[in-house]
């Protein structure tokens, strides 16, 4: 599978993070937006949203080699499915 | 001549450790280092001015995230021989509210980092209390708006130090006020006495052995009572603590590899978390060399997939109810052999702790034969005997059984099994509790709050999605004609309870399946999400 394209992949992300009921439109979606600890997502709801992801650009992510106070904020998370 | 109180329980470990182990490390925290020595004073010096600050003995509660604070303030409030009930920032204010209340907390230590949520928890408290800060920043127009309250500000305590002094304890005051769900809508307090936790740390230490150089993890949040066992296993030995941070609680990968740990202990969630994010790599975590998990059932698979990312390391399925004292049996994983013992794909619960007893019991209290399933009972000097400001609910759990001498025993709710040698199987529940990711949950409790908001007493909730034998989340249904919207229903219940116990979806449904017995069907509703996800598979 080719790598997605980082902006779509974000829109995507964006999207699924709207329909949540812990989404507060009146904040911008800029790339330090935390997706986990700061009641966005619980930690199954982070795996939710990474199968998402996976299922819908058919990837296979790997975290190993990134930091999870990286790879939890909106832009860490987009960048990680962006190189994978 | 220097003469030693007789019974100074984990507080005197400490200080034991502080006297043997001075200059070694004792905390690591974010790479902030403390030496027992340094740990050691500021324990001392907060244990000083929370003298000053309150002479009475009622209960400390701590409003703290893990770190210097919250560890400091639990020896403090034992020196100063009060009793400790932490506190979790993470909770709804209300709920931290009820904590307090039926805990009859008189001191509240906050440290820097919860000043800015007090205000939530002070909203609508009808108890005054003394509370205790760091000064400055958003704690100063408090006093103001809670005229009720004591506020006392001190500069910067954890800086400080002092001497450190232990002073005799009763061994049967209760030591820790742990909550957990209750069925009636109200957290239920478990007191646990200080001979309780000594009795646990004496028989737990001599058994997983840790030494001086070893390097342990601390994720267990402050409100789980393993964090009793994380911090004094490890100073008892001499060995060093290791914060793992909020971000890494669930994918600790990095801080294994980077902070050179040799203990992991935590729920086995953690496990399948890693897997799906392809943190199990073979040989990924050389340094470990003791695994530990508790909390929820361990499948056998998850050990095999660690004992190849941890090839070093032994791992331990440990359970234990609050009421007996963090955990009361163990079993030790063995390579050829374990997986063949596995019931349900279930690691053993193992055997009980020394000095503790379990037996499998019929619903009238008589012992099953070996290998018949039945309710699992536990005896032993870890039992904590009660619950808190509640004789009905003591009555019902801790019963004594005439043939086994009138000895006191905890009547657990698990189902399990034992085979011939005194191994223990856990077969599942006898009532509706459920674990998610760890965390206990009665679900007549988040039932209770559903029904509440959409008025009709036809609601109820189903541990959903089940994995490798774990509850994930919770899945709640109401009735088609409720008329209160998903998003509603779904920010009132999170006004109410912790995130954990908050539903992930509302489900709506004509009519509710009905047992035998004329009450909702829970089975039959999570039959039907099963058969969901067959049809979307």
């Amino acid at each position: 599978m080719s790598m997605p394209d980082a902006q779509r992949l974000k829109a995507f992300v964006v999207k699924r993070l709207s329909s949540l009921p812990t989404w507060d439109a009146q904040r911008l979606p800029d790339d330090g937006l935390k997706l986990v600890g700061a009641g966005l997502l619980d930690s199954l709801g982070f795996l939710e949203l990474m199968t998402d992801v996976e299922q819908e650009f058919g990837l296979q992510c790997d975290f190993s080699s990134s930091e999870p106070e990286v790879f939890t904020t909106l832009g860490g998370f987009v960048a990680q499915f962006s190189k994978a | 001549m220097n003469t030693r109180p007789s019974f100074t329980g984990l507080a005197g470990r400490f200080k034991d450790a502080v006297d043997r182990f001075g200059p070694r490390p004792a905390l690591d925290l974010n790479g902030r280092k403390f030496t027992y020595t340094e740990l050691g004073g500021v324990v001392g010096a907060l244990a000083r001015n929370l003298a000053s600050v309150s002479a009475s003995v009622g209960p400390v509660a701590i409003f703290a995230r893990r770190g210097l604070a919250a560890y400091a303030g639990i020896l403090a409030a034992w020196i100063t021989g009060k009793t400790c009930v932490p506190l979790n920032p993470k909770f709804p204010g209300k709920r931290t509210r009820q904590m307090l209340e039926v805990s009859g907390s008189e001191v509240l230590l906050v440290d820097e980092d919860c000043k800015s949520s007090l205000a939530e928890v002070l909203d609508g408290l009808a108890r005054p209390l003394t509370i205790y800060g760091p000064e400055g920043g958003p704690w100063s127009d408090l006093p103001d708006r809670f005229p009720t309250h004591r506020f006392v500000t001190f500069g910067r305590p954890l800086e400080n130090s002092a001497p450190l002094q232990v002073p005799e304890l009763d061994p049967q005051a209760p030591a820790l006020i742990v909550f957990t769900s209750g069925s009636t809508g109200v957290p239920k307090g478990v007191p646990t006495s200080h001979h309780n936790l000594d009795e646990y740390i004496r028989n737990i230490g001599s058994l997983i052995g840790l030494v001086e150089n070893d390097r342990v993890s601390q994720a267990y949040d402050l409100t789980f009572d393993p964090v009793i066992h994380d911090l004094f296993t490890c100073w008892t030995a001499g060995a060093c603590l290791v914060l793992v941070p909020d971000n890494s609680v669930m994918a600790p990968a990095k801080i294994i590899r980077e902070k050179y740990l040799t203990v992991w202990f935590s729920v086995p969630s953690v496990i399948g978390f890693m897997r799906r994010m392809g943190l199990l790599k073979p040989g990924a975590f050389p340094t470990l060399r003791r695994s530990l998990f508790c909390g929820e059932p361990l499948p056998a698979e998850s050990v095999l997939a660690w004992r190849k990312a941890a090839p070093s390391s032994t791992v331990e399925n440990l359970y234990g109810p609050t009421e007996t004292t963090v955990i009361l049996t163990r079993y030790k994983w063995m390579d050829g052999l374990s997986a063949s013992q596995c019931v349900n794909g279930l690691t053993p619960i193992g055997w009980p702790l020394p000095e503790q007893q379990a037996r499998v019991c019929d619903a009238e209290g008589r012992a099953v034969p070996t290998g018949q399933c039945g309710e699992l009972y536990l005896a032993g000097p870890q039992v904590v005997g009660r619950y808190w400001q509640d004789e009905e609910l003591t009555t019902r759990k801790f019963v004594r059984l005439a043939d086994t001498g009138g000895e006191l025993w905890y009547r657990t709710g698990d189902l399990a099994r034992q085979d011939e040698t005194g191994c223990l199987y856990f077969l599942g529940r006898i009532d509706d509790q459920v674990k998610v990711r760890g965390y206990r949950i009665e679900l007549q409790e988040v039932d209770f709050v559903l029904r509440r908001i959409v008025q009709d007493d036809q609601a109820t909730t189903v541990a959903w999605p089940l994995r490798d034998g774990h509850a994930e989340g919770l899945v709640a249904f109401v009735r088609s004609s409720v008329r209160t919207g998903e998003q509603e229903i779904l920010d009132r219940m999170r006004e109410a309870l912790p995130e954990y116990m908050v539903p992930r979806k509302i489900r709506q449904v004509p009519d509710f399946p009905l047992n035998a017995n004329g009450k909702i069907d829970r089975r039959k509703l999570v039959s039907m999400l099963k058969e969901e996800c067959h049809v979307h598979a």
